[in-house]
Formats: C-alpha cells, structure tokens, sequence
C-alpha cells in the first residue's frame, strides 16, 4: 500500500474475507410479492395474478393510511406522537431510544465523515431520522457560513438521497440561512461553489416529532478555499515580442482538494496583474494524471493554437481562471497565480514536489 | 406496502426478472461490503422494490450502474440512521484465515461507506477510478480523493 499497488492482493484478500460472507441474493419473488402473501404458491407468475396482488396491495395500503393518519393522505405529513418503543406501526424500525434527542441527533451530525470539505464537494449525509418511514417527521435543515452576516452565496442545499436523481431544495431565507423542510429519510446534500476564501459552515436542524419535542442540532464544516492552484506555466514564449502562439500550457492540480476539476475554457486572466497578459487566449485543455509516490496528482494539460499577447516580462506573475463545465450546476471559478518562466526553462515541467 | 406500479401498468415482469437475477449476486456482495451481512439482504430488496414502484428496472438505461447506485444510498442512509453493530454480522474469527489479511478485514470495516464503496470497485471489481466514479456519479477526482482517504487510513490502521 506503500503506493496504492504494492499490496493490492493484500487489500483484495481482507475484501474478499468480508464479500464470502454474503448471504444468497433474494428470489425475485421474495421481493416483488407482498409479505403478507406467500411467494409463488399463492401469487403465481401469470400477469393476472401479479395484477391481482398489487391491487390487493393497494386495498391494504389504503387502510393502513387509513388507520395511522387523518384518512385523508398518503402524503407526508406531521408524525403523531409515539413512545419510544412502540411498534404499532408496521415495519418500522423503531427502537427505544431513536425518538430523537439532542445527544443522538448530534451523534449522527458527528458522523458525516468529511471535515475539510473542498470547494465542489457534495457534503452528503445530513439528515434528521427520527420518526419512522411510516410516520414522516417534517424537520427543517438551515445551511449558513458560520462568520456573522456572511451571505448564502455559494451554499446549495440538495436532497436527493436516496434516490440518486436530485433536485435543488431550499431556499434562501436572508441572514445567510439556507432552509428547507423534509421528512425522514431524505438526506441533504450541501455544495459549495466557488467559494474561494473557504469557511466554516454549519449545518443546523430543527425537527418537531410534537409541539413539544422540538430539537436543535448543529454542526459546523470546514470548507477549504480556492483550489489548490500548483501550477506552473513553462512557454516557450519569448518575452520580448508582442505576440506569440502558446504551444502548451501545462499546470497542475492536487487531487486531494479538487473534486471535480477543470474540464475546458481556461484561460489569463488579463486583470490579474496590472502590468500583465493584455489579451486573453482560451486553450483546449485535456486532463492528465501524473502520478507520484504518495499522491495522484491530476494535471491540466491545455495545448492551443490560440495566439497571447504578451506584455509582460518572466517572472512577473499573472493570472489564470478556469470554469468546470463538466457539470453546468457546478460551475465554478477558480483563480490562482502564475510565474511566466523565461524560454530558458524545459519545455514541460517535472512532477509537483511529494510531499513526503 | 404500495402495490407495485410496475405490476398494475402491465409492464414486462420478465424482463424485470431478467434484469434482476443478472445483477443479483453482484448487488448482495456490495451491500454486504457496505452494510454487513445482516442488512444486506433488505438494502437490496429495498432499492429494488423502490425503482419497481417508479417502474421497470428494463427501463434503464444502465440498471446495474442505477442499482449499485442506489445500494449505495441506501446503506449510506441505513448507517446514519442510527448505531448499528459495527461489524454488521461480520464473522471475522474465521479459522485458517491468514491475519494480516483478518487486519485489512478489520480496517475496511472502519471506513466510511463512501470510501468502502470506492475500495470494493476498484480492489474487488476490477474498475479504474474513473469507472468507479462513473458508477458511484461522482466526479472522476472526488473518487480518487475516497480512495485516497482509504488507502491512508488502511495504510494507518495496518502500520
């Protein structure tokens, strides 16, 4: 594991130790048939009979909605009062003690496992499951940066899980609070874009089992600034002339911190130095992986005809942008700075220092 | 439980049968991996009885990608929803098994369900980073940075 390969077959064994313990796939029929029928003796595999079952199914459901709501909804609506404990509800998993109190609630905030969160990264896994699933709980989420009066911008809130569509949720309510209102089961997702200085931001929830059960919990996340821009530009550009075609601009990102990384459209940026790149050129970019010993860094390498003007000496620092547009909801920017070497330097770089 | 839309439309049983029994074995190793023995079985029949009551599992246009996908979900929800085991019904004073591997097995279960999930595409199935990710829908870098996090934390657990 010394480099991700070395003790592959190691790593593969304790994952097949766990893998051979899985217990035989479900028959089919087990799954589609209602429990409260048996398998194939009872529902036999002609359509008819499957149509049957799911209309028996429906009856049943109904009556259940019937008995557990007001009668007039399957929708989610507000839970009624349970104790703990209490298994009224047909196949819950309710248990003592998963009612939803400040301590658990917070037990399962502390559970999210990402703490430095990149710009991009979807923090998945937020969620106040209390309740059941047949008693939906309403529970409001708030996402904001933890620095007083900082704006919203940047935090969208998802749900989504878990069915892997999503759809944006939420709505920004002023005073840099992100709110939305969701039922058990549906967990947040959290992206943050383009934020380039990073934060705290914390994740708060409010969920009302009863009128008099309301619990709070929050949380906080750390979201990493900028990416990480390690690059370095070598040209073979001579400095003194105006204008020149750039036959390669490389530079790299580290893997650790980006997420989703640059795709295409980068480009200088000609307001980054004022005595800098007097027009802006846009490369074909293409990702590459240059592999180190500790890390995979993953490497921009942008080759373009695209003629740049340049006014400007080696060694003077410019500045380069990127737009992800891999995804469109997830455009981002990025900024960060340049040295401009002079034609003496090799024409491609070596790999980024390891780290270790 | 809801009757099943698939079922009342008419739709190809078969096909959904073809689809599942193709994919089956494959879905109860992830979820075991993910989840655990004990609550394989359910997370599988879960996300499948879900996407029958939207519709057919033929429908899709990559079932097996979808329902991985989902799997995932759901185990990455069942495993916040509140304590369970830790080894999940994992058996893992198996005779004859030779420890430094009993050592990994015992740091897998240590990993996030995301970071497992990468680890068992990759190590188990044979994918590249990018194929896991593409699988997981995540972005190509995200997957490497799970990875990443899994190989230092194995590396951890094992030094």
């Amino acid at each position: 594991m010394t480099n991700g390969h070395g003790d592959e077959g190691l790593v593969r064994r304790g994952v097949g130790l766990l893998v051979d313990q899985a217990p035989i796939a479900p028959d089919f029929y087990d799954i589609t048939t209602p429990t409260t029928l048996s398998k194939p003796a009872m529902v036999s595999r002609s359509p008819v009979w499957m149509f049957v079952a799911g209309f028996v199914g429906a009856a049943l459901f109904g009556i259940l909605a019937l008995l557990l709501g007001s009668g007039t909804s399957i929708a989610p609506q507000p839970a009624p009062v349970l104790a703990p404990g209490d298994s009224s509800c047909p196949g819950t998993d309710l248990r003592p003690g998963t009612m939803g109190g400040p301590t658990e609630i917070v037990d399962q905030l502390r559970y999210v496992p990402t703490i430095d969160l990149p710009v991009l990264e979807h923090l998945t896994g937020w969620s106040v499951d209390y309740g059941s699933w047949c008693h939906p709980t309403p529970a409001v989420a708030m996402v904001r940066w933890a620095d007083p009066g900082r704006p919203a911008a940047g935090l969208v809130v998802w749900d989504g899980i878990p069915e892997p569509d999503s759809d944006q949720v939420g709505t920004p309510t002023g005073d840099g609070l992100w709110s939305t209102t969701y039922y058990f089961g549906t967990q947040l997702q959290i992206t943050v874009n383009g934020q380039r200085d990073g934060g705290w931001f914390q994740v708060v929830g409010r969920g009302d089992l009863d009128e008099a059960t309301v619990v709070d919990a929050a949380t906080q996340f750390r979201a990493t600034g900028n990416l990480q821009l390690d690059q370095q530009i070598w040209t073979d550009v001579t400095p003194s002339k105006a204008s020149q075609a750039v036959p390669a601009v490389v530079w790299y990102l580290d893997a650790r911190g980006t997420g989703d990384v640059f795709s295409a459209d980068v480009r200088l940026r000609p307001d980054f130095s004022p005595e800098g790149v007097a027009a802006e050129a846009v490369f074909e970019c293409e990702l590459v992986e240059v592999p180190t010993k500790s890390r995979t860094v993953i490497g921009v390498r942008c080759e373009g005809a695209s003629s740049l003007t340049w006014e400007i000496s080696p060694g003077i620092v410019a500045g380069i942008s990127g737009n992800n547009f891999a995804n469109p909801n997830q455009i981002i920017e990025a900024a960060g700075s340049m040295t401009l070497l002079s034609e003496t330097d090799p024409a491609l770089p070596p790999p980024p220092a390891d780290d270790q | 439980m809801q009757p099943l839309e698939g079922l009342a439309r008419g739709c190809d049983v078969r096909s959904d049968e073809d689809v599942y029994m193709k994919v089956k074995d494959d879905l109860v190793r992830y979820a075991t991996f993910l989840v655990g023995p004990n609550q394989a079985e359910d997370v599988v029949s879960t996300v499948v009885l879900r996407r029958l009551q939207r519709g057919s599992l033929a429908d899709l246009a990559d079932a097996r990608a979808y329902l991985f996908r989902a799997v995932l979900n759901e185990a990455n929800g069942l495993r916040r929803s509140g304590p369970i085991d830790h080894l999940g019904g994992f058996d893992l004073s198996v005779p004859g098994v030779d420890a430094a591997a009993l050592d990994v097995a015992r740091a897998l279960l240590g990993l996030p369900v995301r970071q497992r999930a990468v680890v068992y595409l990759t190590y188990w199935m044979g994918f590249t980073t990018r194929e896991a990710s593409q699988m997981m829908r995540i972005g190509d870098g995200t997957a490497k940075r799970y990875l990443h996090l899994a190989r230092r934390k194995l590396r951890k657990a094992l030094s």
